[in-house]
C-alpha cells in the first residue's frame, strides 16, 4: 500500500481495507488494526487533548495501559485507541477539552 | 497569658479549631495520629449545604458557617471554593408535594429558597430525566476542595504560632484533679496544656471513654465515585430530595438497593474537569474499602436522574466514615467535669459545612467570649445523647 | 538497566501526563504542603488520581521516593474500578445476559 506510513514490517500485506470516521471525515484503515495505528499510518498522530493543558496527545505505550490514546469510538468515550479494531462504519471521534465550569457565584445571579 | 491548646486531630474540623484560634493569640498544638486530613477529611466530598437543614437552629448554624466560610474564602489561599448553590431533585409526585412544604417552611424562615416546578428543574437542569416532576434551589450553598480547604486552615494557623505535629497518636487524655493537664503520646510523652479539644471525628469517643465522658459517636460509612474527565452534566451540585422524606415522617420510595444502602444522589461537578457521585450510608461500618455492590447501587442511582451519564467514565470509588451522632447534631461543648476538655466532633456529613461556624465556637468556649450562636444544643451531656442507648433506632 | 533513575527538576519534565503536573510543580507542591505520606502529596498534587490512577507515573514517584528525604512515604491504595468503566456498564454488571 503507497502512502501508508506503518514503519513496522516492510512487506505488504494483503488485508482488506475498511473505511470509517474520524470527527466525520472518511479515513480508511486495514481490518484487524487499532484505530490507532490505522490512523498513524495516515500520518495523524493527534488523537486529542489534554483536558488540563490543551495540548495534543496521541500515541504513548500503544499497548493499552496508558490511556493517551483515548478517545470516543462508537459513542463511547475514553476507549483506547491502540486497542480498538477498525471496521466500516466505525466512528471516531477526538474528544474535546472541557470547557471551564461557568457557575462561580449562584448568589450574584439571584 | 496565652492558653497553652492541644487540639487532637487535624482534620477539617480539628484545623478551623487551630486556625481560630492561633488567630486570637492561643498558643496551639495541631496533632494527628495520621497526616493533616488522613481521616475522613480526605474521603468525603465537598458539599457546603443549608438546603436540607431543617428551619430553625439547624439551619441557622449551617448559614453561619456559610458566611464565615465565605469570609475565609477571601482571606485563605485558594481551596476550589465556588457558590453556584444546590439543588434537590424530585423522584416522584410525593416528593414534590414535601418538596414544597419544604421550600414554604424555609422561605419562611428566610431562606434563599425556591420551589422549581416541571417547567423550571428542567430548565435550570436540562440533562435531568425527564419524567422528574419538580425540585428545589438553595442559593447559599456552596463547594470546594475539602482536604486543600484543610491544608489552607493549617497554613494559615501555623503563620499565627501553631506547631503541627503529624503521625503521632495520642493514646491519652492527661487530667488531673479535675482539669486537663496534657496528653500522653505513644512514646510515653507528655505534652502539657490547658486546654484539649477532641476534634478527632469517629475516634473521639475512644479518647473521651477512660475520662468517664461517653460521647455516642459512631462510624456512618458513605461511597463515593469518581468520574474521568470529560463533559460535566451542570455547574451547580444535584442531590434527590428522597432522603429527606424522613424528616417528614414519609417513607421514600427507592429500589431495593438503594434503600439497603442507604444511597441517595449526589452529583458535584469540580475544578479538575471531572465530577463525584454519591452517596451512601451503612452505620457502625469502620472498613474504609469500597464495596462494589454499593459502588453500583450509586451508579444505577445516578442513571436514574441522569440517564445520559450512561457513557460517562468511571475511574475510582473510595469510602469514609462520617461521625454519626443520634440527633445528627455535632458535639461542640466543654465538659464540666473536667476543666479544660473541649469535644468539637460528631459532624455526621457536614463537617467540611460547619468547619467554620465549629472553630469560631470552639475558639470562643475556650476564651470565654461571647459564642457564636447558641451552643447549649451542641452540648455533649444533651438529653438526646445521654438517653440514647446501643442497639436504638437508627438515624 | 542498572542506572540510577535521576529525575532532574524541570518544568519540561512531565511527571503525570494525566493531570498535567511538571516536577516544577511537584516541588512547589512539597514545599508548600510539606506532606508525609504519598498519598497527602497525591491529594495537593493529583499525581496519580488520573484516568491512567498512577500506573504511568507510579515508577517515578518511586524513584522520588528514592531520594533520602522521602523514603518513608508509603504507598498508595488502589481502588476499583481497576480499569475505567462506563456507567452503563456499570449499572448492567450482574444482569443475566
Amino acid at each position: 500500500m503507497t502512502g501508508r506510513l506503518h514503519g513496522i514490517g516492510s512487506a505488504e500485506r494483503q488485508s482488506p481495507t475498511v473505511q470509517f470516521y474520524l470527527d466525520g471525515k472518511i479515513v480508511t484503515g486495514m481490518v484487524g488494526e487499532p484505530v490507532a495505528m490505522s490512523l498513524w499510518a495516515l500520518g495523524e498522530r493527534t488523537l486529542g487533548w489534554n483536558e488540563e493543558s490543551g495540548e495534543p496527545r496521541g500515541v504513548f505505550c500503544n499497548i493499552g495501559h496508558c490511556f493517551e490514546c483515548r478517545m470516543t469510538i462508537a459513542g463511547q468515550p475514553d476507549q483506547r485507541a491502540c486497542l480498538y479494531p477498525v471496521r466500516e462504519g466505525l466512528e471516531v471521534r477526538r474528544q474535546p477539552r472541557p470547557s471551564a465550569l461557568t457557575i462561580v457565584d449562584g448568589m450574584t445571579r439571584l | 497569658m496565652a492558653p497553652q491548646v492541644i487540639v487532637i486531630g487535624a482534620g477539617v474540623i480539628g484545623s478551623a479549631c487551630a486556625y481560630y484560634l492561633s488567630q486570637a493569640g492561643a498558643s496551639v498544638t495541631l496533632i494527628d495520629q495520621g497526616d493533616v486530613g488522613s481521616g475522613t477529611s480526605s474521603r468525603c466530598d465537598g458539599n457546603v449545604l443549608a438546603i436540607d437543614k431543617e428551619p430553625g437552629y439547624d439551619s441557622l448554624m449551617a448559614l453561619m458557617s456559610q458566611r464565615l466560610l465565605h469570609e475565609l474564602a477571601s482571606v485563605l489561599p485558594p481551596f476550589e471554593y465556588r457558590r453556584p448553590g444546590s439543588y434537590l431533585v424530585c423522584d416522584n409526585d410525593e416528593e414534590a408535594k414535601a418538596a414544597w412544604d419544604w421550600v414554604g417552611q424555609q422561605q419562611e424562615a428566610g431562606l434563599p429558597f425556591w420551589y422549581l416546578d416541571r417547567a423550571a428543574i428542567h430548565s435550570h437542569l436540562p440533562h435531568l430525566a425527564s419524567d422528574v416532576p419538580a425540585g428545589l434551589y438553595c442559593g447559599s450553598d456552596s463547594t470546594l476542595n475539602p482536604l486543600l480547604y484543610t491544608q489552607r486552615l493549617v497554613q494559615a494557623a501555623k503563620q499565627h504560632g501553631c506547631q503541627v505535629r503529624v503521625h503521632q497518636a495520642v493514646t491519652e487524655i492527661v487530667v488531673n484533679r479535675g482539669a486537663v493537664a496534657g496528653v500522653r503520646l505513644a512514646d510515653g510523652t507528655v505534652l502539657v496544656a490547658d486546654v484539649v479539644v477532641v476534634a478527632a471525628g469517629v475516634w473521639s469517643p475512644r479518647l473521651l471513654q477512660p475520662l468517664g465522658v461517653t460521647v455516642p459517636i459512631q462510624p456512618r460509612k458513605g461511597h463515593l465515585l469518581v468520574s474521568a474527565k470529560g463533559p460535566l452534566f451542570g455547574d451547580a451540585k444535584v442531590m434527590e430530595f428522597g432522603y429527606l422524606m424522613s424528616k417528614f415522617g414519609r417513607e421514600r420510595q427507592a429500589p431495593e438497593d438503594a434503600l439497603r444502602y442507604g444511597v441517595a444522589l449526589v452529583y458535584e461537578p469540580t475544578e479538575s474537569h471531572n465530577f463525584l457521585l454519591g452517596s451512601s450510608r451503612e452505620l457502625g461500618v469502620w472498613d474504609t474499602a469500597p464495596k462494589w455492590d454499593v459502588v453500583q447501587a450509586i451508579g444505577r442511582r445516578a442513571l436514574r436522574f441522569y440517564p445520559g451519564m450512561q457513557q460517562a467514565t468511571l475511574i475510582r470509588s473510595y469510602a469514609g466514615l462520617r461521625p454519626w451522632t443520634p440527633d445528627h447534631l455535632p458535639v461542640v461543648s466543654r465538659v464540666s467535669d473536667i476543666a479544660g476538655l473541649v469535644i468539637a466532633a460528631g459532624h455526621e456529613g457536614d463537617g467540611i459545612g460547619l468547619a467554620s461556624v465549629t472553630g469560631h465556637l470552639v475558639c470562643d468556649l475556650t476564651l470565654e467570649r461571647p459564642p457564636i450562636i447558641d451552643p447549649r444544643p451542641l452540648r455533649w451531656d444533651r438529653p438526646a445523647l445521654t438517653s440514647w442507648k446501643d442497639g436504638g433506632a437508627d438515624g | 538497566m542498572d542506572e540510577e533513575i535521576k529525575v532532574e527538576r524541570s518544568s519540561a519534565v512531565v511527571v503525570c501526563r494525566c493531570e498535567h503536573l511538571t516536577w516544577d510543580a511537584i516541588e512547589e507542591a512539597m514545599a508548600m504542603f510539606q506532606p508525609t505520606s504519598l498519598r497527602q502529596l497525591k491529594l495537593v498534587t493529583r499525581w496519580g488520581m488520573g484516568i491512567c490512577q498512577g500506573r504511568m507515573c507510579r515508577p517515578i514517584m518511586a524513584a522520588f521516593e528514592q531520594r533520602e528525604e522521602n523514603a518513608s512515604l508509603g504507598a498508595l491504595a488502589v481502588r476499583p474500578p481497576f480499569k475505567p468503566v462506563s456507567l452503563g456498564t456499570l449499572g448492567r454488571m450482574g444482569e443475566d445476559a
